[in-house]
């Protein structure tokens, strides 16, 4: 399914000012989905419960496209089965400042059941749903 | 009244969460160490972590692998991780989980140089961790 996405908010150093949405996310990756270089991902939602059969492993590629099972995914991160979890992630840096998982030569992602960060290229048998709160650079 | 205690203590058993300082997770390519694997040796819930790369130099970025197995089922380079993180130099990453994050058999630890599960490449510098973790699981 298409990457969709809505702003929320004015850009701000600690918040995300869009969310990303894929309500069913698989093993089919949304190429380039915010379009631009150098966004940044805050916050990751991974909701299976509608995928109550097995955990899966949602990845996330630096790269304008993906070959899903080939190319080691950048980020990744698993998704329980029957559960929805959040993480929120930032760097701190000296300078100071907050950012996000930086993604500088584009991003990607792609949901599989097949455990780890590059291996396998299997479609979750339930509907597995992945919101991103994401910085736009 | 406020009760002041003088370190060195065992101050990480004053809190709510377990807390684990580990100063060095580095170096794949010379196998895990024990302080690397079997960081909780049983099922435990993960809940923030705190991944330091602060090197101005070396490999950039560190890719910080969790994995959901303890020593006797981790080959690194082979066992797919549960989270792959990228922290880049001169940054500390921060990591969150409103609702925990489950590890049912233990929680190892790792940090590469290379993206994905199949590498083995050390980087150049060592990673400083943080986690705040309780024992068990929810499901």
């Amino acid at each position: 399914m298409t990457m969709e996405s809505g702003q929320i908010g004015t850009p701000g150093t600690l918040a995300p000012d869009y969310v990303f949405y894929d309500e069913d996310s698989n093993a089919t990756p949304e190429d380039n989905f915010t379009g631009s270089a150098d966004d940044e991902i805050h916050i990751i939602e991974i909701d299976c419960q509608n995928n109550p059969g097995e955990d899966v492993y949602t990845r996330f590629y630096a790269a304008t496209s993906a070959t899903v099972a080939t190319d080691a995914a950048d980020c990744m991160i698993k998704g329980f089965k029957g559960k929805k979890k959040t993480v929120i992630a930032r760097y701190w840096d000296d300078a100071p400042a907050w950012t996000g998982i930086e993604f500088a030569t584009g991003l990607s992602m792609a949901t599989s059941k097949d455990a780890g960060a590059q291996t396998g290229a299997t479609d979750p048998t339930g509907t597995v749903k992945v919101r991103l709160g994401v910085v736009l650079a | 009244m406020v009760a002041k205690y003088a370190t060195p203590i065992a101050w990480t058993k004053f809190f709510e969460y377990d807390i684990t300082v580990i100063t060095t997770v580095d170096n794949c390519a010379l196998s895990f160490t024990a302080v690397q694997k079997d960081v909780r040796s049983g099922p435990c819930t993960l809940h923030a972590a705190f991944i330091s790369n602060t090197v101005a130099s070396g490999t950039d970025p560190i890719y910080f692998s969790f994995f959901d197995n303890i020593s006797s089922g981790l080959t690194a380079g082979t066992t797919p991780s549960v989270m792959l993180w990228p922290v880049p130099n001169g940054r500390i990453l921060l990591l969150d989980f409103p609702d925990g994050f489950e590890f049912e058999n233990g929680m190892s630890l790792l940090a590469c140089g290379t993206a994905g599960d199949s590498n083995t490449t050390a980087p150049a510098e060592a990673v400083d961790v943080i986690l705040h973790t309780t024992q068990g699981v929810s499901r």
